[in-house]
């Protein structure tokens, strides 16, 4: 009963090749039994068995065509001459001369020339992205404390030397403002060109944000506009100046006039009389009481009008005062008046 | 001894490797020695039709032909043979599935009448056309089985490797196909005896 289970279903089929079920051993027929119903069934598949397998011999077996073979055959021939034809070309083209297999692996040509390029390219990387030259770059650019102070007595140079400048124009004071407006950015940038050599190559896109200042010339020329507007606004300031020049004394005198009253407005001199103040400078102001002016200071064009009639048009002064506090002046007038 | 004498006394895979370097007399040794035993597997496997196994045996061959480097020479060849001819009658299953859901009926009449070629006047045709009716009732799997144990010889051991299964699977195949077929073809039971008789007679 041991070898009950060594059984399978090829011992099965060999079971009823070779023996009847009467020809069974007990423990064959205890194992047949767990796959057919009972003998009978056991012999009725003994006898199918014997029938399939005799079966072959009673098909006829049918051969294949001449011609099969024959298409076979030309065609293998046909690939022959076609893989022939292959290697021929292999031996003799460009790919048999870069790999020469009758040289050794040093002397062909396409592992030399692979050996070039992978040398070119990693001169190529190491030179431009490697990380362990960029840091030896950076160190290097890394001033010393010496270095450093050196830089530093540079820098302080140069602003030395940009002050000089300014104060060579300090007399022209709106010249000087112009003159800040063009070094502000270049003394700028020369800064951070110093602080350049210090600069992490990772931020190199600042470095072109600032490069892109420096070449775009249409900032400079608005500062130019606006420099050159400065430039004339002062030099228009100055020649009002000295047109009171000689009359400094004068010219920082306000009159602020609050109250006018206009007599005799229809001979030919007229009296203006009004209160008003007169300040000199930053000194405080004196009040001046009801003061007659003599008509000479003022004009009339006209020489029939009535009190209300008369309009700042009809007036001129000529009291020498700072061009700048005309306007003011005669609003002050007009608002009295 | 002649060629092509030599060329009989290699092994399938030395002439494979022969075959590889495109020698024409080990392809046509090949050919000798398979050809006649594929075409009869597809013909039983292609419901009996003798134009589809030959196109079917030449298409076989042209694999050798164009690719002679798919077969790995480790493997047996005949076991690698039978594999890609196994695989061609399945693809033809599938499509034959595809035509008999498209149009059953001529489907249909066209097996019947490939599978009735031969007359049914004696018992044995009789048990041969009834046989090949109840294998196209098995599935594709177990009808391949039977055929190339029963029909090609091959042992238990190459049909595993052929249909990439267990031996054991083989074999309880085999037995439940026999099973079967005794059902179907049980009330032939002097068959045996007749086919003794011929052979003896003959």
């Amino acid at each position: 009963m041991d070898n009950e289970f060594t059984y399978d279903p090829e011992d099965l089929e060999r079971l009823l090749k070779e023996k009847s079920f009467s020809e069974l051993l007990p423990e064959e027929k205890a194992f047949v039994l767990q796959f057919v119903e009972n003998d009978m069934e056991y012999d009725s598949m003994r006898e199918t068995l014997e029938s399939l397998i005799a079966v072959p011999s009673m098909e006829e077996a049918i051969s294949p065509k001449a011609a099969t073979k024959e298409a076979l055959m030309a065609a293998f021939s046909a690939k022959t001459v076609e893989n022939q034809k292959e290697e021929r070309e292999e031996k003799t083209g460009f790919w048999a001369w870069l790999w020469n297999t009758n040289k050794t692996i040093l002397y062909r040509p396409g592992f030399q020339l692979a050996s070039l390029a992978l040398v070119l390219v990693s001169v190529f990387y190491i030179a431009t992205f490697s990380p362990i030259d960029r840091t030896a770059q950076v160190i290097k650019k890394e001033p010393s404390p010496k270095e450093s102070t050196a830089n530093e007595s540079k820098k302080e140079e140069r602003k030395i030397t940009l002050e000089s400048v300014t104060e060579e124009e300090e007399e022209e004071e709106e010249e000087v403002k112009a003159i800040d407006v063009i070094t502000e950015p270049i003394t700028l940038v020369s800064e951070k060109d110093i602080e350049e050599s210090t600069l992490d190559l990772n931020e190199a896109p600042e470095l072109d944000q600032l490069e892109g200042i420096l070449l775009d010339d249409s900032k400079f020329e608005i500062e130019d506009k606006k420099i050159e507007r400065e430039a004339d606004e002062i030099e228009q300031i100055e020649e009002n100046n000295t047109k009171f020049n000689y009359q400094e004394t004068e010219s920082y005198t306000e009159i602020i006039i609050t109250d006018v009253i206009l007599e005799n407005i229809n001979a030919d001199k007229t009296t203006l009389i009004y209160d008003a103040r007169e300040t000199t400078g930053n000194m405080a102001s004196t009040p001046l009481n009801k003061t007659e002016v003599s008509s000479t200071m003022f004009s009339k064009s006209r020489n029939s009008l009535a009190a209300s009639d008369v309009s700042l048009s009809d007036i001129s002064i000529n009291i020498p005062i700072k061009a700048s506090k005309y306007s003011s002046l005669l609003s002050k007038l007009y608002t009295a008046q | 001894m002649a060629v092509k004498d030599i060329y009989k006394e290699l092994s399938d895979e030395e002439l494979m490797d022969l075959v590889k370097k495109s020698d024409s007399n080990a392809f046509s040794a090949i050919y000798d020695r398979y050809a006649k035993m594929t075409l009869n597997f597809f013909y039983k496997m292609l419901w009996k039709d003798r134009e589809k196994s030959e196109d079917f045996v030449q298409d076989l061959f042209m694999k050798i032909v164009n690719k002679p480097e798919l077969y790995n020479s480790s493997r047996p060849f005949k076991t690698w043979l039978f594999s890609v001819a196994n695989n061609m009658c399945k693809n033809e299953y599938r499509k034959a599935e595809v035509r008999v859901s498209a149009a059953p009926e001529i489907f249909a009449s066209a097996i019947t009448k490939s599978s009735n070629t031969g007359d049914k006047k004696i018992d044995k045709d009789a048990f041969i056309g009834e046989l090949d009716e109840a294998l196209k009732e098995m599935d594709q799997v177990k009808r391949s089985t039977f055929i190339m144990r029963f029909k090609q010889g091959l042992s238990i051991k190459e049909i595993s490797e052929v249909l990439e299964c267990s031996q054991g699977t083989v074999k309880s195949r085999i037995f439940y196909t026999i099973k079967h077929l005794n059902k179907k073809l049980g009330h032939f039971k002097n068959i045996a005896c007749l086919t003794l008789l011929l052979n003896t007679l003959i």
